[in-house]
């Protein structure tokens, strides 16, 4: 089974000569995103990095299938992602990726172990039933006891851990994160960070980690920087 | 986790809309299964009582219709009176098996009292083919002795056990004098489902003994009746008898009880059970819109929920199933709701109908209940395809913003 060795053996994420344009209101068309390459190994961590505008948000998109690329490739887990239909990108999306956002995007109404447990909904079955796994994850960030909370009974610290095992529970080759730490104080951030870098090693996952905040950078030693368009278009 | 419990949770999150919207759907429900389990039950008890006799022999000009509903249903006053000689001619014809005489024009506590003889007892049964002469509490009348044979409901509304003495009053509705004659009530009727508990039955002289129903120098072929009731000895003679009698018989005309009562069926209950399903059909359409405009602008306020699903990796096609199911399982739940309060209607309404109408409601659950559901989740589908619609083509990452 040749294809099979390749796509376990293949890195996290290889990127080449992506771009994306945007509309912009006067007719024209602006490029947010131009990345020549990049390559994450499998649990390797880089951090993101740039003004704003200079897509950062966007590259996390467009690597998650959320958006189609304009142009170049993106590979996750060794499958395209590029290239592929919006349906075909959402089953690899499934299948490699989790999200942490920077709002956490908790679903109200759902407890802690329903909002984990939805977020394997739409992954291929795994040998160990959502629920169980949801139950695992919450206790690996110390939600053990708030299992049947509500968004609105934790605090925000809380529900960013609750954001953080939903992407994690279901073991992703890549987790992409999106200022994860923004809407947190400098304790909670510190004690987010640690937290999601620790979680992403314990389970092999990559991490692509977009922020601009200085204290978070400092832990990434692999960082990469995206820039404005106007700096491109002066280079 | 599945789609279905997916859908149950966001039906959760919004609790005041998905109860009121399904308690609509319930009542919508409710009612059109009582409007269709009411109709079934009286076409049924209708029919099967309208089985007893082949032919009535009703008054010459009074209704047909009317003869039929006074003297099988006890529901109307009799259409007026016809001859004995009238009931003496029938009895001496070769065609016929049993002729059974009624006499009417009283009641006993808004019972209808009905002046025969035993053959109405050997000629009339229950649904099952069972004679009413079966199964009597204590034993039917003495042809001539002033003894009372009453109905199973009669008994119980109207305290009639075995022993009893009552008096009847005169006219078919309640409140008219009281005569002075008494009867002893030697037996009681089993319950049989049919307009028969519900009546008080004496012997038919006894009839004429009741001051002002006959003069007291009449001799019985002087003497009239409300209706005679004609079990003939095949079915297929029914159609030639009719229309010898009708021709022939210058006091009386004969009255085919099946096709009045198919008449009535058709002609009045018929459209009556219509305008009721067309209401209850209209309900559960309002229903079905409340849920597409309920859903369909919820969606305003769900399209961070769709993209952060999408996000979760589920695809357009599992957003647009997964409203499409909001709407079915709301459906679910008020068909369900529904078919509990048609039941429980129609078990409280059971003793009314039976008493006031002879109509026994068994609504027992069965193929119709789960067609209702079915279509009212079917319809909690389609209310559920254009909020479907446009939360497939939800945009993804611009819902993902901070301040989206």
């Amino acid at each position: 089974m040749p294809a099979a060795v390749d796509t376990l053996r293949a890195p996290a994420l290889r990127i080449r000569g992506l771009s994306r344009w945007f509309d912009d209101p006067e007719g024209g068309r602006t490029q947010v995103l131009d990345l020549p390459s990049l390559e994450l190994a499998r649990g390797e961590q880089v951090a993101v990095t740039g003004e704003s505008g200079s897509g950062k948000t966007t590259l996390l998109h467009v690597v998650a299938g959320l958006l189609p690329a304009d142009g170049g490739e993106v590979e996750v887990g060794g499958e395209a992602m590029t290239g592929r239909s919006e349906a075909a990108r959402d089953r690899l999306r499934a299948r490699h990726v989790g999200i942490v956002f920077q709002a956490f995007h908790l679903l109200p109404g759902l407890t802690a172990l329903e909002t984990v447990a939805l977020g394997m909904t739409f992954r291929p079955a795994s040998g160990q039933p959502a629920r169980q796994a949801a139950r695992d994850a919450l206790g690996r960030v110390g939600l053990g006891d708030r299992l049947h909370h509500l968004p609105a009974q934790l605090s925000t610290g809380q529900q960013q851990r609750v954001a953080i095992a939903r992407a994690l529970a279901g073991s992703p080759t890549l987790v992409l994160a999106d200022e994860p730490t923004a809407s947190l104080d400098a304790a909670r951030a510190e004690a987010c960070l640690a937290l999601l870098t620790s979680f992403c090693a314990e389970r092999g996952a990559a991490l692509l980690l977009v922020s601009h905040d200085p204290s978070v950078l400092r832990r990434f030693p692999r960082q990469v920087a995206l820039r404005l368009p106007s700096e491109r278009a002066g280079a | 986790m599945n789609l279905v419990t997916l859908a149950w949770l966001g039906l959760r999150r919004r609790p005041l809309a998905t109860a009121l919207t399904a308690l609509y759907i319930g009542l919508g429900s409710a009612l059109a299964l009582v409007v269709w389990h009411g109709h079934a039950a009286t076409q049924r008890s209708f029919r099967d009582a309208a089985r007893g006799h082949d032919l009535l022999l009703a008054p010459k000009n009074g209704s047909a219709l009317q003869s039929v509903l006074a003297t099988l249903f006890f529901v109307d006053d009799p259409a007026g009176t016809l001859p004995w000689s009238a009931y003496e001619r029938a009895r001496a014809d070769v065609r016929v098996r049993s002729a059974v005489p009624y006499a009417m024009g009283d009641t006993y506590r808004g019972h209808r009292v009905v002046g025969t003889t035993l053959a109405h007892f050997e000629t009339l049964s229950d649904a099952s083919g069972r004679p009413l002469a079966d199964g009597v509490t204590g034993r039917l009348f003495e042809p001539e002795a002033f003894e009372a044979v009453v109905g199973s409901l009669a008994a119980r509304t109207g305290g009639l056990g075995l022993g009893a003495e009552l008096q009847v009053s005169h006219g078919t509705r309640e409140g008219g004098a009281q005569h002075a004659e008494r009867w002893k009530v030697v037996g009681v009727l089993r319950p049989t489902g049919t307009p028969q508990d519900r009546a008080v039955f004496i012997p038919l002289p006894t009839f004429y003994e009741i001051e002002g129903h006959a003069p007291a120098t009449s001799t019985p072929g002087e003497r009239r009746l409300s209706a005679v009731g004609l079990r003939l000895g095949a079915p297929h003679l029914r159609l030639a008898a009719y229309a010898e009698w009708r021709d022939g018989e210058p006091e009386a005309q004969p009255v085919l009880p099946a096709d009045e009562v198919l008449r009535l069926l058709d002609g009045v209950v018929a459209p009556l059970v219509k305008v009721l399903e067309g209401v209850s059909g209209l309900v559960l359409l309002v229903g079905g819109l409340g849920i597409l405009v309920g859903l369909y602008n919820t969606l305003q306020g769900r399209r961070r929920e769709i993209a952060v699903l999408r996000a979760l990796g589920a695809r357009p096609a599992h957003i647009f199933t997964l409203i499409v199911l909001e709407g079915s399982v709301l459906c679910l739940l008020g068909g369900l709701l529904g078919l509990a309060l048609g039941h429980g209607l129609l078990a409280a309404l059971a003793p009314w109908a039976l008493a006031s109408y002879g109509v026994r409601l068994e609504a027992v659950p069965g193929l119709v209940d789960a067609w209702l559901l079915l279509g009212v989740v079917g319809l909690g589908a389609a209310a559920g395809l254009l909020p479907a619609w446009r939360g497939y083509r939800t945009p993804v990452a611009s819902n993902l913003a901070p301040g989206a």
